[in-house]
C-alpha cells in the first residue's frame, strides 16, 4: 500500500489542521481506519487494513523565539532539519530518541520515547508546552500554550504525547528549548554488570545529576566505543565549569569500581549519534520502567522471558531499561509484562513489526481499573476508533 | 440542616467516626473560603477521612446519593477551586498527612495527600534530597493540593512544576473506585493518565497516595539582589540571563510598590526603597558552575542598568534577601482590607511591555497594583489591593483583572501560570480556548467522572463547551 497524501502541504496551522480534520472525516464516512505517519522511519510498515495518514507535508517551523526558548513546529518537520534551524539561532531541543535523525517531531512526540538525555531533561512530555491535534472525530483542538508555565484548563495534551496516535494526531507543537551549551563532554568506564550496577548506584548516591548516565551491555558497548564489557557512559553539557565538576563527581564514583574507556570524550557526539542509530535499529525494542536501584533485575527479567538480547541500554537515573531483539513472540512478551507488573514495572513495546504490535499491543498488563479508565479516555479522543493503533492489549 | 443532610452526616460519621464530620453552621463557616477573597461558599458538611479506604467509602456513599463533593487540602488555593457550596460536601484531607516512604536510592517518596509541602522538603533533606516545587504557601499547602493545581513556585524555573515531579498516583474516582495511574519509575502504562490527572483541580477524583520524584540537594547556593531604576531594565535583564543559557534556580522580581510595602513591614529585608524594581537571582549546583553563573548574571544586571548588586555571603544573608520576597504577600495584607493575587504567564521577552500595560490599567482604574512575581518563567502576579466592602472598588477590580488577562493573552501568554482556574478564572477561559478545546476537556473530565459529582462548576465555563462526541455528516 502506498502512502497517499491527504494533506496538501499546507504551511499555515489552520489549513493543516482543517486538512487533517477533513481526512479524518472522510475516513469516518468510508469506514477506513487511519495510521498516522510522519517520516515513516520508526514504524515503516503500516498496520494491516489501514490507510496511512501522511503528516510529512506539515513541516513548518514557526515562531522560533530564541529569547523565550520556545519554538512552534509542524508535526512533519524532521528532527535533523529542526535541529539545524535551532542551532543557527543558538538554541536546541533536548530530545535524543532512538532512531533516525530524520524522524518527524510529531512521530517522536507521539511515540513518547526519550533518549539518554531524559536523565536530566525528561521525556517528550516534559518538552511540550502545547499542541494542536486532530481528534478521532475530525475536530482540531488546541491544548496548552506557548509559555513555560501554564495551568489554564486540563492538561489534555498529556494523553496525546506518548499516545502513539491513539489519542489524536499531532499537527503542531509548541516546544521548550534550551540555549546551546558551551561545552558537551562525555566519559565512559567499563567492568562487569555487577560493577556497573554498583558504580551507577554510587554515582546517584553522590548526588550526581549528569545530563546522561547510560549503562550499556557488552555488544552495544563494543559497537559504540569498542569497549569491552558492560559500560557506563556519562554525558554532561552546559557551562564549562559545570560540566567539568559534574563529570568529576561521576568519575570519582564510577572510576572507583570501573576501568576508564578511552576515546569517549573525543568521540562524544559520534557515540551518542550511534547510540540512537543502533538502538533505534533493533527490530523489536522493549522498554521497561524499572526502579533505578533495580535495573539489573529488570535486565534479568527481560532475558528470562525474551532470551538473549541484541543489546541493552539503561538510563540509570530513571531506571528505564531498553532491550533489543531480532524477534519476539507476543506470548513471551505477555509473560514478561505479567512478571514486570508484579514489581510495578510497565513494559512498552517501543518498536516492532506490525503483526507483533497488533498482537501484543504497545502497552499491556494494566490493572483492570486503569485499563477501564484508559479505554474510556480513548473513546473521548477517538470516538470512532478511526486511528488504528494497538495501544493497549 | 435538612433531614437529608442530617442523614448523610450520620452515614459519613459511620465511616470516619463522629468527630471527623462537621455540621454546625459556625464550623462550616471556617471552610467557606480559601485564599481567594472574592468568593465564599458554605458546604453542606465537612468530612475528614483518615485513609484511602475511608475516602473510597465516603465517595461511594456520596455517589450513591448523587451528592457532589469537593476535595480540599489546606485551603491555600487562590482561584476558589476548593470552595464547596451546599449540597456539596467538603472532603478535607489534612488527616492523611503521613509520609509513607522516602526512597533515597530511587530518589523518590510516597506521601498521602495531606502532607505539607515544606514537611516533605524537610524530610527529604535528611537523606540529601529535596522536593523541588515550592509554592509561596509551602509551609501550609499540601502535596494533594499541589497535584490538583499543578502548583509551581520560585524554584520551578530550573526544576519544573509539579507535573514534572509526579511519578505515580493512587486515585479514588467519584464512585469510590481506587485506581493506580503511572508507575514509580514514571513510565506510564500506555497513556499518561497520571499526567492527565495532575492539574485537574479536583474534578477527576481524589489522589490518596502520591509518588514524587526527589532531586539531590544542590551543594552550593548563591543569591544576589540587583536593584534597577526602571522596571523595563529589570525585565530586559531577565530575558538576557535566560537567553545566555544561565538557568537560575530562581529569578524573582518585585516592583517599587512591593519594595515599599515590604520595607515598611516587620519583614523588611533591606531592599532599596528608591528602586523601581529589584531582581532576586539564585543559582544552585556545583561551586565553580554557580560562581560562574552568578558572576555572569551580575554582569548582565549591571549592563542592563542595575544600580547596586548585593550578594548574600552567608545563609543568614540569603534568608534575609528571600524574606522580603517570601513575606511580600503577608506584608501586603497590611495596606488594604482585601488583596487579589492575580496570576498570568507571558513570554519572558514580553515582560517589560506587559508590566507597563498592567501599571497603566491600575492607574486608569485607580487601583494599587503591586507586582511580585516569577520573572524567569514570565509568571506575573499583579496584586490588586481593595476593599470588598466598597462595591465600586470591587467592580473596578473585576474590570482591571479582565483587562490584565487580555493584555497577557494578547502578548502570547495565558490566564494562569500556577494558581489554577477554579471559579475565579472560568470567565477568562474563552480568551485562550475555543468551544472545541473546552469540549475535549469537559469530555475527558467525563471519562474520569461520568457522574460529574467531583468538584462541579469549576474550570469549564458554563455553556462554553461545544457538545463532544462522534462526528456525523450533516
Amino acid at each position: 500500500m502506498t502512502a497517499r497524501a491527504p494533506v496538501a502541504a499546507p504551511t499555515t496551522l489552520p489549513a493543516a489542521a482543517a486538512s487533517v480534520g477533513e481526512a479524518v472525516r472522510r475516513a469516518i464516512v468510508s469506514g477506513q481506519r487511519l495510521a498516522p505517519r510522519g517520516a515513516g522511519t520508526w514504524w515503516p510498515e503500516p498496520p494491516p487494513l489501514s490507510e496511512p495518514l501522511d503528516l510529512s507535508p506539515i513541516a513548518h517551523v514557526a515562531g522560533l523565539a530564541s529569547a523565550d526558548l520556545v519554538v512552534t513546529v509542524g508535526a512533519g518537520c524532521r528532527l535533523d532539519a529542526l535541529g539545524e534551524r535551532l542551532a543557527a539561532a543558538g538554541v536546541w531541543l533536548a530530545l535524543d530518541p532512538p532512531g533516525s535523525r530524520a524522524r518527524s517531531v510529531g512521530g517522536v512526540l507521539a511515540s513518547g520515547g526519550a533518549g539518554p538525555l531524559a536523565a536530566r531533561f525528561g521525556s517528550p512530555r516534559d518538552q511540550v508546552l502545547g499542541l494542536t491535534a486532530v481528534m478521532g472525530n475530525g475536530t482540531p483542538v488546541r491544548m496548552g500554550g506557548r509559555v513555560v508555565k501554564n495551568v489554564a484548563g486540563f492538561d489534555v495534551a498529556k494523553a496525546v504525547v506518548g499516545g502513539h496516535g491513539a489519542y489524536g494526531v499531532i499537527v503542531e507543537a509548541h516546544l521548550r528549548l534550551h540555549a546551546l551549551p558551551a561545552t558537551d563532554r562525555s566519559a565512559a568506564w567499563a567492568g562487569s554488570l555487577r560493577e556497573v550496577v554498583a558504580a551507577g548506584a554510587l554515582t546517584l548516591a553522590a548526588g550526581a545529576v549528569p545530563a546522561a548516565l547510560e549503562a550499556v551491555s557488552p555488544p552495544l558497548a563494543a559497537d559504540l566505543l569498542a569497549a569491552d564489557g558492560w559500560t557506563l557512559l556519562a554525558r554532561d553539557l552546559g557551562g564549562h565549569a559545570a560540566v567539568e565538576e559534574e563529570l568529576a563527581v561521576v568519575s570519582r564514583s564510577a572510576g572507583a569500581a570501573l576501568r576508564p574507556v578511552h576515546g569517549a570524550a573525543d568521540a562524544a557526539a559520534a557515540v551518542w549519534r550511534r547510540w540512537r542509530e543502533i538502538v533505534g535499529g533493533w527490530p523489536v525494542l522493549v522498554r521497561v520502567g524499572a526502579d533505578p536501584a533495580a535495573w539489573a533485575d529488570a535486565v534479568a527479567l527481560v532475558e528470562e522471558h525474551l532470551g538473549s538480547p541484541l543489546g541493552v541500554s539503561t538510563t540509570v537515573p530513571r531506571g528505564t531499561v531498553r532491550a533489543g531483539f531480532a524477534t519476539a513472540s507476543a506470548g513471551a512478551l505477555a509473560g514478561l509484562r505479567a512478571a514486570a507488573a508484579r514489581r510495578g514495572w510497565p513494559v512498552t513495546l517501543e518498536r516492532a513489526h506490525p503483526a507483533l504490535r497488533e498482537e501484543a499491543g504497545v502497552a499491556g498488563a494494566l490493572a483492570p481499573g486503569t485499563r477501564r479508565l484508559a479505554e474510556a479516555v480513548r473513546r473521548v479522543y477517538d470516538p470512532h476508533d478511526v486511528f488504528v493503533v494497538p495501544l493497549v492489549r | 440542616m435538612t433531614h437529608t443532610s442530617i442523614a448523610l452526616a450520620e452515614e459519613l460519621a459511620g465511616i470516619v467516626g463522629e468527630r471527623f464530620v462537621r455540621t454546625r453552621p459556625t464550623e462550616l463557616l471556617t471552610f467557606a473560603a480559601d485564599g481567594l477573597p472574592t468568593h465564599r461558599a458554605v458546604p453542606a458538611c465537612v468530612v475528614f477521612p483518615g485513609s484511602a479506604s475511608e475516602v473510597s467509602a465516603v465517595l461511594a456513599r456520596l455517589h450513591a446519593r448523587g451528592t457532589p463533593f469537593v476535595a480540599r487540602g489546606a485551603g491555600t488555593g487562590l482561584s476558589g477551586g476548593a470552595l464547596a457550596e451546599a449540597p456539596a460536601v467538603l472532603v478535607t484531607l489534612t488527616r492523611m498527612g503521613r509520609i509513607l516512604a522516602v526512597d533515597a536510592p530511587n530518589r523518590r517518596a510516597v506521601v498521602e495527600p495531606g502532607v505539607v509541602n515544606a514537611t516533605l522538603a524537610r524530610e527529604a533533606a535528611r537523606v540529601g534530597l529535596h522536593y523541588a516545587p515550592d509554592p509561596s504557601s509551602q509551609s501550609a499547602c499540601t502535596i494533594g493540593g499541589n497535584v490538583a493545581e499543578n502548583a509551581g513556585g520560585p524554584h520551578c524555573l530550573k526544576y519544573g512544576v509539579t507535573t514534572n515531579h509526579i511519578l505515580a498516583l493512587e486515585v479514588v474516582r467519584a464512585d469510590g473506585e481506587r485506581v493506580h495511574l503511572g508507575s514509580a519509575s514514571g513510565e506510564p502504562w500506555g497513556p499518561d493518565l497520571a499526567g492527565l490527572f495532575v492539574g485537574s483541580e479536583g474534578t477527576f477524583g481524589v489522589a490518596t497516595a502520591i509518588t514524587v520524584r526527589l532531586v539531590p540537594v544542590p551543594p552550593t547556593v548563591r543569591t544576589i539582589l540587583a536593584d534597577f531604576t526602571a522596571l523595563r531594565a529589570a525585565g530586559e535583564a531577565v530575558s538576557r540571563i535566560i537567553a545566555e543559557g544561565i538557568v537560575p534556580a530562581a529569578l524573582e522580581m518585585m516592583d517599587r510598590s512591593a519594595i515599599g510595602i515590604v520595607e515598611s513591614s516587620v519583614y523588611a529585608a533591606g531592599y532599596p526603597t528608591d528602586a523601581a524594581a529589584v531582581l532576586l537571582v539564585e543559582c544552585d549546583g556545583r561551586e565553580g558552575a554557580v560562581a560562574a553563573d552568578i558572576a555572569r548574571a551580575e554582569a548582565i544586571c549591571r549592563e542592563a542598568g542595575a544600580g547596586t548588586v548585593r550578594a548574600a555571603r552567608t545563609a543568614a544573608e540569603r534568608e534575609r534577601l528571600w524574606q522580603g520576597r517570601k513575606k511580600a504577600f503577608g506584608a501586603m495584607g497590611r495596606i488594604s482590607a482585601d488583596l487579589l493575587v492575580q496570576d498570568a504567564t507571558v513570554p519572558r521577552s514580553a515582560l517589560p511591555d506587559v508590566l507597563e500595560r498592567v501599571a497603566e490599567i491600575g492607574r486608569r482604574h485607580a487601583l494599587r497594583v503591586t507586582n511580585v512575581f516569577h520573572a524567569g518563567d514570565g509568571n506575573l502576579h499583579p496584586n490588586l489591593s481593595f476593599d470588598a466592602a466598597d462595591p465600586d472598588e470591587l467592580a473596578r477590580v473585576a474590570v482591571a483583572s479582565r483587562e490584565i488577562m487580555e493584555v497577557c493573552v494578547a502578548a502570547g501568554g495565558t490566564i494562569t501560570g500556577e494558581h489554577g482556574v477554579g471559579v475565579d478564572k472560568k470567565k477568562y477561559m474563552d480568551l485562550v480556548f475555543g468551544p472545541d478545546d473546552l469540549a475535549l476537556m469537559d469530555a475527558v473530565r467525563g471519562a474520569f467522572d461520568p457522574s460529574g459529582l467531583a468538584n462541579p462548576g469549576k474550570v469549564i465555563p458554563d455553556g462554553a463547551a461545544r457538545p463532544w462526541g462522534p462526528w456525523s455528516p450533516a
